[in-house]
């Protein structure tokens, strides 16, 4: 092989087989995450699925009582190992009692 | 009168005599061999250059010079091969000595692989997989090897040669000697003496190619953190690897495999007998063997000639060649990225671990002293392993 051969074929292989590697450390991460990334996304389809709130009239109800509500919805999905903070309060209704 | 006469005989045997007695044709050879092996054992012992191999190979220097001592015979390895008939006794006025079994070792390409073996269970592959493109840099330090090449080629040499002498500028002992013994085994005394004075020296040869070829503001850059390697990736990594090169590339697979199994012993946590033994006890030996049988190599026939002193300096080009190519794609990487990589740390992908890197971030440091890019460095070190392997395996394919 003359010289020219050698160094040309040489740098192209080792810089070859390198970029070759290099793609499949890019790759590996995405290929070892797949399963776990499959079920958070089972997951947070089935929060979605989840129906919420009927668009209703919310006004007259303080600021305090939405917020608690919030938090014990949340605690409450926490508990259950879903995962939160995938919902939007839309609006309240109130039912079952009279205006006072 | 008896007495005498033994005493002359003894006299006469002794190695004083021999140098003496033909001083004019190769007394003043085995004097000054002598010599040289003093001053490797100085660097070695007293400046602390590579001793772990530098040692043994000056006092296995000293050792096959001595005359009469016949511990190592150039006879048996003549030709580049192993005339294995004269370890039954075929030739009565050669009689193998220590050295020469020990020296089986290196000319099967045994000890350079479990070398490769105990650094695989050394090193931390984390930073290079956090970071993939120090693959590249390290590709790009092995231009080195192929300048040296041609430069090699220019002075005379041939091809075989020249692909043992460039093989210096992957900065790794190991591969250097597993070349030189297949392609070039009558230089390998001088190659193994060059790479590993070079290796202790690329604190010096470094810097001021690095200063020379990027600006202050690149050397300030500052890198961001590496992300978090999970242990999967790190056991995966050394089994991908494997397959990879040695099905694309088999000569490379002896070294690359041994790198690879030597990490996955770590890597996978379930072997550390093994692991504490190949890394320590079984490194060491082999260390001994192979540097105390290389030395042996270097005698005076071989080592003093015109060709030695070519490979001196052309073993400092390749490390310079290296230097700059790595640093020239490290500025390169730079500019694509707008600024994310410091171009230093493409010096680091000379295989000299963890020397290189360490370079990197000293003189990275010099310019701002908070920036740390030692772990940066570290991927295209431990790429240049890498890179210098399959290097030595493409030449063995192409020159072998």
């Amino acid at each position: 092989m003359s010289t020219a051969e050698v160094v040309t074929t040489g740098l192209l292989l080792v810089f070859g087989l390198l970029i070759l590697i290099t793609g499949v450390l890019y790759v590996l991460p995405l290929i070892l995450n797949l399963p776990a990334r499959l079920l958070s996304q089972k997951k947070a389809k089935k929060v979605a699925s989840v129906p919420t709130l009927a668009e209703t009239d919310a006004s007259g109800i303080p600021g305090e009582i939405i917020a608690a509500i919030m938090a014990a919805i949340t605690a409450e999905e926490e508990a259950q190992g879903v995962p939160y903070g995938n919902f939007r309060v839309v609006s309240f209704k109130k039912i079952g009692r009279k205006a006072r | 009168m008896s007495i005498l006469y033994t005493l002359k005989d003894i006299f006469m045997e002794s190695g004083f005599y021999a140098i003496f007695a033909d001083f004019t044709g190769s007394g003043w050879k085995v004097l000054v061999m002598l010599g040289i092996a003093c001053v490797l054992l100085y660097l070695a012992i007293v400046k602390k250059f590579e001793p772990l191999l530098l040692l043994p190979i000056a006092f296995g220097m000293l050792l096959a010079n001595l005359p009469g001592a016949a511990m190592f015979h150039e006879e048996i390895f003549a030709g580049g091969h192993v005339h294995w008939q004269m370890f039954a006794g075929s030739n009565p006025e050669i009689v193998p000595g220590l050295l020469d079994y020990l020296y089986l070792g290196v000319k099967l390409g045994i000890y350079p692989c479990l070398i490769f073996l105990g650094i695989g269970c050394m090193t931390d592959f984390g930073p290079l997989i956090a970071n993939p493109s120090s693959l590249l840099l390290g590709a790009a330090a092995q231009l080195g090897i192929f300048l040296t090449y041609i430069g090699a080629k220019f002075l005379g040499f041939t091809s075989a040669e020249s692909g043992a002498i460039g093989i210096i500028g992957g900065a790794d002992g190991p591969t250097a000697i597993l070349t030189s013994s297949i392609l070039a085994p009558h230089l390998l005394g001088a190659i193994a003496v060059a790479a590993y004075s070079y290796m202790a020296l690329v604190p010096v040869i470094q810097p001021p190619i690095m200063r020379l070829l990027t600006t202050k503001k690149e050397r300030s850059i500052r890198m961001t953190q590496l992300r978090t390697v999970s242990k999967t990736e790190k056991i995966v990594f050394p089994i991908a690897v494997t397959l990879l090169v040695s099905l694309l590339l088999p000569s490379a697979a002896p070294l690359v495999g041994m790198l690879m199994l030597g990490n996955l012993l770590k890597e996978s946590g379930v072997c550390e007998r093994l692991v504490k033994t190949a890394s320590d006890s079984l490194m060491n030996i082999v260390v001994i063997f192979l540097g105390t049988t290389v030395g042996a190599t270097a005698t005076a026939d071989r080592f003093l000639t015109f060709q030695t002193l070519g490979i001196i300096v052309l073993g400092v080009v390749a490390f310079s060649m290296g230097t700059a190519g790595g640093v020239l794609f490290g500025k390169l990487m730079c500019v694509m990225t707008k600024g994310r990589i410091n171009p230093l740390i493409g010096a680091a992908g000379v295989s000299a671990v963890p020397m290189a890197a360490r370079v990197a971030q000293k003189v990275g440091q010099e310019e701002n002293a908070d920036n740390y890019l030692l772990m940066h460095a570290m991927g295209p070190n431990v790429a240049g392993v890498i890179g210098s392997a399959i290097a030595a395996g493409l030449l063995i394919s192409m020159l072998g």
